[in-house]
């Protein structure tokens, strides 16, 4: 910010405002006692109005840019999910500066990497944990402040760390007004923004190679949030629970960009496992969940219908069966919405990873129609939504401002405003994911219907090609075999090898319950997976699964995995999806052994 | 958020905040425990540890009132608290968690940690009654304070199930917090782990760890988990028949050869 001001140019409300933080302006002077935030601290929910928490952002905003964050810059964030990350985020982009958003799961030498990328000066982290692995790296480091959100448990805070409540009182209004600065300022700013400026750095989840940081600009983000007014059809009082990470650019698009857009209430429950909880006391009308999610919530009715009586267990069989709507919800549909919090659900999203289709279809009997999203962070999230009309399995149309295409050799092309800038300082990788066209190449393979709906095949670096020569994509065979409620992950693998494989992960409870009601003992889960009727039971998955594959792409043999993949050892990506080859290098015994 | 516990002003004292100075505990002709002498600092982690028997829960008993010893003496808080009745004791700002559960099972949660607070409670049974005035506002503390307790312990998704329902590992999780909901100034842990299986014992040690260090509080751990002691505690008492054989840090107790005898039997043997 300069001392020299113009007189701010008058906001082109038709046009709608062409950056978030204008958009959050504009909530607060339209609706300034709406509530924009819920957050739910010791069992209470606390509101928090759009006036509020524009003020905190500005403070945020004008404290920041005393410790110099200004255009072009960044700030890294290390935070669960809660009001003060979409503060932090809208403030540092009401600099021009672009967030960093770090998973707190992060180990310690990844954040490293990610600092040393971004070159950060300031970073804002929610507790001692994310506190103490930058004092770790800050040393010969560009870092030369610490924000802690939470500073409970920290004795002494001391340079280079502050905490995020002195920060607002620095840049308060009075604070302002005590060294006579202009209180003006910060909208002036705000309404000078350029849309082509980096607005957040979203590093890729990288589910092969190295994290790559995809420069996503106002633009690109104003584009995602206009989606969510004209074809979600967001608007003001919608209630949105964030349960997927900030960091994740499906959340984000939905929780920062759709929602400050629209008007909507986010909310911030305790989560974990109080998440049912969450949802039930929020009844969210409009809802984002990765497909594991949507398959917990599936199993937390399962379970509640085998403690349940017979009376209520028939009338929920007869009630996702068919018959009269109005019956089926008083009887059954009804009464399971209502246990998981969906009766006023108006949209439900799928997003992050391939939805498997009888995961789809079991909601859709509950009157919950899922409706799937295709996005890349590159594209800022947006790519096609399903529609009432869209094909099994298809991830459905572009959405409006999107081209999609499939290039001859099946990757998905596509084109927009929502087509990100570039990778951050890589000119190469961004040459070979922009192409002159301007079209995004996004590594996904695919094929469009007449219709324009489109499927996806898998990713393009992951084709296995088997020793007969037959090309079979693995993405869609995994999606099948993860269809069943007790097969929680599945690798295929086959590369090179005669025949199809497959690794798969069980899921314990599932599997555990169906033990325990055929009378089988077992100790852990490596015993459990162990027990011949065990595998007597996937081999009966697989079968099923076989039918519909054709000769080359059925799984001929299959191993269970002793234990859960898990983030740790590198089998998951921090948004759990499985990485394929760490874990089939990771259980290269157990691969070897399927083709002995 | 912060914890603002309605925490009573602390006594002012010289010494030690907990001294135990020669207890001697007979039952009839049996000796429980016999010149048992130690003290603990604020905000010290102590251990009483030893073989089945050897009088670690009579200590307990004696500090908190439930046993009488016939000799010695125990000052807290510069305070002489033998002869004094356990709630006396409690009300001076001592609590403890018991080896197998003293919850109330058909109780939620919150009602559990709500009787924790009990000793916390001013107001009278009519003013309770008529929810005004003092009553109104203790409660509404009470409460807030309850949910510190609850977010600290991450016991959120369980908020109104009966306590009986719920995981053996969760209700240890709950009566470790109806202990802390009374605000205590030092904390006796009766077997935390007793029973737990192997992560179950790695969460609760964290969780002592974490109580430790966020409220600063004093605590005295009895524990047969010898692996865990050694992690946590930073001085600990040997017992050994109801006589201390060894004082001291972890790797001084671990290389006393009567500790190692009492645990792994003589050498001679």
């Amino acid at each position: 910010m300069t001392a020299t001001i113009a007189p701010p140019p008058a906001p082109d409300l038709a046009a709608g405002p062409a950056t978030l933080p204008e958009w959050l302006l504009l909530q607060s002077e339209m609706r300034p006692k709406a509530v924009a935030m819920r957050v739910k601290e010791l069992g209470r929910w606390r509101e928090i109005s759009w006036r509020e928490h524009a003020d905190r952002v500005e403070a945020v905003g004008r404290a920041l840019a005393t410790f110099g964050v200004s255009r072009g810059e960044r700030v890294l964030l290390l935070s669960e999910n809660r009001p003060e990350w979409i503060v932090t985020d809208l403030a540092v982009q009401g600099l021009g500066a672009s967030t960093v958003g770090v998973f707190p799961t992060t180990p310690v030498a990844e954040v490293g990497l990610l600092l040393a990328r971004s070159g950060a000066r300031v970073a804002v982290v929610e507790d001692e944990e994310q506190l103490d692995k930058l004092l770790e790296l800050q040393k010969g480091s560009s870092l030369e402040r610490i924000v802690v959100i939470d500073t409970r448990g920290i004795r002494l805070l001391e340079d280079p760390a502050s905490s995020f409540d002195a920060l607002e009182s620095l840049g308060s209004r009075e604070a302002v007004e005590l060294r006579s600065a202009d209180p003006d300022e910060w909208r002036v700013a705000v309404g000078r923004l350029a849309p082509d400026d980096v607005a957040a750095i979203a590093f890729t989840p990288g589910t092969s190679g190295e994290p790559k940081g995809a420069l996503l600009t106002h633009a690109n983000l104003a584009a995602a949030a206009e989606v969510g007014m004209t074809e979600y059809g967001l608007r003001a009082g919608d209630r949105i629970v964030s349960v997927l990470p900030l960091c994740e650019i499906a959340e984000r698009v939905l929780a920062v960009a759709q929602a400050t857009s629209a008007g909507c209430t986010v909310h911030f429950g305790e989560g974990g496992d109080a998440l049912e909880n969450d949802i039930r006391e929020v009844r969210p009308t409009v809802f984002l969940g990765a497909p594991r999610l949507w398959q917990r919530l599936r199993e937390s009715i399962d379970v509640g219908l085998r403690n349940a009586g017979h009376v209520k267990r028939a009338a929920f069989k007869f009630g996702t069966s068919g018959g009269p709507r109005v019956l089926r919800s008083l009887l059954a549909t009804g009464p399971v919405r209502k246990r998981v919090g969906l009766t006023r659900v108006r949209l439900a999203l799928a997003g992050g990873a391939p939805m498997p289709t009888d995961l789809h279809a079991w909601w859709a009997a509950l009157g919950v129609d899922v409706r799937e999203i295709y996005g890349l962070t590159e594209t800022c999230g947006v790519g096609t939504l399903v529609g009432a009309d869209a094909p099994t399995g298809s991830v459905g149309r572009a959405l409006p401002g999107t081209e999609i295409k499939v290039a001859p050799d099946r990757e998905i092309l596509v084109r927009g405003r929502c087509v990100f800038a570039g990778y951050l300082d890589d000119p190469d990788e961004t040459r070979g994911a922009i192409d002159g066209d301007g079209w995004c190449h996004t590594g996904d393979l695919g094929a469009l219907d007449d219709e324009g709906n489109l499927t996806i095949v898998g990713r393009r670096k992951d084709v296995i090609v088997t020793s007969g020569g037959h090309t079979v994509a693995p993405a869609p065979i995994e999606r099948r075999l993860t269809g069943s409620p007790f097969v929680r992950a599945a690798v295929v693998v086959g590369d090179g090898r005669p025949h199809v494989g497959a690794l798969l992960s069980l899921e314990g409870e599932a599997v555990g319950d169906w033990a325990a009601e055929q009378g089988l003992a077992f100790t852990t889960h490596a015993a459990l997976v162990a027990r011949p009727e065990v595998r007597d039971l996937v081999q009966g998955v697989v079968d099923a699964v076989n039918e519909d594959l054709s000769a080359e792409e059925q799984v001929r043999a299959f191993a269970l995995l002793p234990e859960d993949l898990s983030e740790d050892d590198g089998a998951l990506t921090a948004t759990l999806k499985v990485r394929r080859t760490a874990t089939a290098e990771r259980f290269a015994e157990l691969v070897e052994s399927m083709y002995a | 958020m912060t914890f603002t516990s309605s925490r009573l002003e602390h006594r002012r004292y010289d010494g030690s905040l907990l001294e135990v100075k020669d207890v001697t505990l007979q039952f009839g002709g049996v000796t429980a425990l016999r010149g048992v002498n130690f003290t603990v600092e604020e905000n010290e982690l102590f251990a009483v540890i030893g073989p089945n028997g050897a009088g670690k829960t009579s200590i307990f008993n004696c500090l908190n009132g439930v046993y009488r010893p016939q000799e010695g003496s125990i000052r807290f808080q510069g305070v002489e608290i033998v002869g004094r009745r356990p709630p006396a004791i409690a009300q001076l700002g001592m609590a403890r968690t018991f080896q197998n559960l003293g919850l109330f099972v058909n109780l939620n949660v919150i009602d559990n940690l709500m009787l924790g607070r009990h000793v916390r409670m001013r107001s009278g049974f009519l003013s309770g009654m008529a929810w005004v005035g003092r009553a109104r506002n203790e409660e509404i503390a009470n409460r807030r304070r309850v949910e510190e307790i609850i977010e600290l312990l991450a016991l959120q998704p369980f908020r109104y199930e009966p306590v009986g329902s719920l995981p053996y590992g969760i209700q240890k999780k709950i009566e470790l917090g109806r202990a802390l909901a009374m605000d205590p100034r030092i904390l006796l842990l009766d077997e935390p782990v007793a029973g737990m299986n192997l992560g179950e014992t790695e969460d609760m040690a964290r969780l002592i760890l974490e109580i430790r260090h966020e409220l600063n509080l004093t605590m005295i751990l009895v524990e047969h988990d010898l692996h865990m002691v050694m992690e946590l505690a930073d001085r600990l008492l040997v017992l050994d028949f109801g006589e201390p054989i060894a004082l001291g840090g972890p790797a001084e107790v671990q290389a006393n050869p009567r500790v190692i005898a009492a645990y792994l039997g003589s050498g001679e043997t």
